[in-house]
């Protein structure tokens, strides 16, 4: 009974002893080499429990499967038509042969100073054959900057892929930048373009401001000018209801209204400073020379006529 | 003696050993009991491969260590990162920083029309995938700013600089938000994003002043306008002013004209009447009054002797 209860414990023990050195985990993250004395004899890609020779002949070596990003250094390149650029980029990529990326590179580490080499040679071969319009367009269906990355990753997995056993996801650029001379110049052209732009727009108010002042001018006159015609209207009405009361009053004796009419005219006529030259023989002295072969019947003589 | 109580001794610690054994099994089993809040998801993994990658909320059991695994993932957590590598500024603490102190370079983002902007964006984002979250990539918020920044060059890439100043803050949200999306779920990342803030566009400091005396030249030309128009409705109802004077006067002119007439043709009436009682008589009468009237007035008078010839001896008729 007790000699049972040893057995059991002592084989628990070393059941435990050789899992603990036979047994290993794959996780979802990782592949795994299995090498046994430095030559490889399993490559796991799947997660899950697996088991080995012990701990001293067999080693295990786990490769990320994750997708890692890095950016490329900032790099002046030259596009087609000779404009200077200053790119950055990110590469998405994974491993994809775990086999191939262990015997060419190792650990991702250095394997994104080796890719970003790459990678910015794809992107200056690719940015060559473009030009500035090319990048940047106002036209948005223009604008190739898609078609510069999918090149730029089609060339640079046609080499890694090979090579370094990596699948290249996604490659897209990171930062546009320009030298500082290329700055300075487009600054420049900032400027000038808005003091463009300011002025024209001064002078459009200007312009409509003037305009405005113009339909002022016009209107102003418009009113003052209908006024007066309206006035000159209500005026001549006035007189023509004026002559019609005349005319009313005076068709009743036309002669009389002429007498009085040719009087008021005189009176008029000879003013003040008039000088007037009478007959002795005129009607108004006929009692001042009295003379009785003067005709009587004379008709009343104007007194003479003025001469100024 | 001895060996007996020694021997109950042992029978009853060995009694103690298997109960403290079972317990301990028991507590070892029951350790695999696990709960997930309601706002989490969680990854259950057995030797590290996947066996439920959305466990919900709730009381859950996993086998306990080293057999079964659980990461939880709270899934409704809105996370944000700030997307600031097309910022102006100096501060090492920003991307445009950094980037400025490696490269010496200002950050900018390059419009369609080949102007600068400074532009950022606040991204709002949520983990959607939390298996592919946990696993599938190594830096999930390097490769989101990396995909943030891509976007925004597209998007600013195919348009004019005023209309993203200006109106077009929506389009490039719009344009961002899909976009981003679009990359992320094409990598598998298990992010998705949620909103996109975008931080107002400015042109650079080199140049903003430039792009301000445009706002204000707008302002000015409004100003322009309605001075005008304020001028405008100044003159025109001053116009109207005078115009109403002008026409008063000319009713005021009427009413006179046609008063006079009134009164000048009822004292002519009047006369009349009085006329025609003894028209002889007043006829002369008017005419003598006249005359004394005229000649009273006149200063130089001559009274020449008159011949039977003409009206005047010698006297010629001038006329001015």
């Amino acid at each position: 009974m007790r000699k049972l209860g040893l057995a059991i414990l002592v084989v628990l023990v070393l059941g435990v002893l050789a899992a603990w050195t036979m047994l290993f985990t794959v996780s979802e993250r990782e592949y795994a080499i299995v090498t046994r004395f430095g030559r490889r004899v399993q490559t796991i890609d799947q997660a899950g429990l697996y088991v080995k020779w012990g701990s001293l002949c067999d080693t295990v070596i786990r490769i990320d499967k994750r997708l890692a990003v890095f950016q490329t250094r900032p790099i002046e390149l030259l596009l087609g038509d000779q404009n200077p650029i200053i790119l950055t980029c990110y590469v998405c990529w994974q491993v994809k042969d775990p086999v191939a990326f262990y015997s060419s590179l190792m650990t991702p580490e250095n394997a994104n100073v080796k890719l970003r080499d790459m990678v910015q040679s794809s992107l200056g071969a690719v940015l060559s054959d473009h030009q500035l319009q090319d990048v940047i367009n106002v036209d948005a269906n223009q604008v190739g900057l898609r078609r510069i990355e999918s090149d730029a990753l089609a060339d640079f997995e046609a080499k890694a892929a090979k090579e370094y056993g990596i699948s290249v996801r996604q490659l897209g650029i990171r930062r546009i930048a320009y030298p500082p001379m290329v700055t300075q110049a487009v600054h420049n052209r900032m400027r000038s373009e808005r003091e463009k732009e300011a002025k024209k727009y001064r002078g459009e108010g200007r312009q409509l401001a003037a305009k405005i002042e113009g339909e002022t001018d016009k209107q102003f006159a418009e009113i003052i000018a209908e006024a007066n015609r309206k006035a000159e209207i209500i005026k001549g009405e006035g007189d023509k209801e004026a002559s019609r009361v005349y005319a009313e009053a005076y068709s009743k004796d036309r002669e009389f209204f002429e007498f009085l009419r040719s009087l008021e005219a005189y009176q008029e006529i000879l003013a003040s400073q008039a000088t007037i030259v009478l007959s002795t023989k005129s009607r108004l002295f006929k009692y001042l020379v009295p003379d009785e072969s003067r005709p009587a019947a004379s008709q009343p003589g104007s007194p003479s006529r003025s001469v100024r | 003696m001895i060996g007996e109580s020694l021997q109950r001794a042992l029978g009853a610690s060995r009694r103690l050993v298997g109960w403290i054994v079972l317990a301990g099994v028991v507590l070892y089993g029951l350790s695999g009991i696990y709960s997930v809040k309601p706002d989490e998801v969680a990854v259950h993994q057995r030797f590290g491969r996947i066996v439920d990658a959305r466990v919900p909320s709730g009381i859950h059991y996993a086998l306990p260590w080293p057999i079964d695994r659980v990461n939880k993932v709270p899934i409704l957590k809105v996370h944000r990162l700030v997307i600031d590598d097309f910022q102006a500024g100096d501060d090492p603490g920003s991307a445009a920083g950094l980037f400025r102190m490696i490269s010496q370079l200002h950050s900018f983002c390059v419009t369609g029309d080949n102007n600068v902007v400074n532009v950022g964006c606040a991204v709002q984002y949520m983990i959607s995938d939390p298996a592919a979250f946990l696993f599938h990539t190594m830096a999930p918020e390097a490769i989101l700013r990396a995909v943030a920044c891509n976007s925004l060059i597209h998007c600013l890439a195919g348009m004019k600089v005023d209309h993203a100043l200006t109106m077009g803050n929506q389009q490039i949200k719009a344009y961002v938000h899909s976009e981003m999306n679009r990359r992320l779920d094409a990598l598998g990342v298990g992010l998705v994003v949620a909103v996109v803030d975008l931080i107002p566009l400015r042109p650079p400091q080199e140049v903003r002043s430039y792009f301000d005396d445009v706002v204000n030249s707008k302002i000015d030309k409004r100003k322009m306008v309605n001075q005008a128009e304020a001028d405008r409705n100044e003159r025109l109802s001053r116009a109207r002013v005078e115009a109403t004077r002008v026409e008063n006067q000319a009713l005021g002119a009427k009413a006179t004209t046609i008063e006079q007439a009134r009164g000048k043709a009822s004292r002519f009436v009047q006369r009349l009447s009085e006329y025609r009682k003894a028209p002889d008589v007043t006829r002369r009468r008017l005419w003598l009054e006249f005359v004394r009237d005229v000649l009273g007035k006149v200063r130089r008078k001559y009274v020449v002797e008159a011949d039977d010839r003409g009206p005047a001896a010698g006297v010629r008729i001038v006329t001015p």
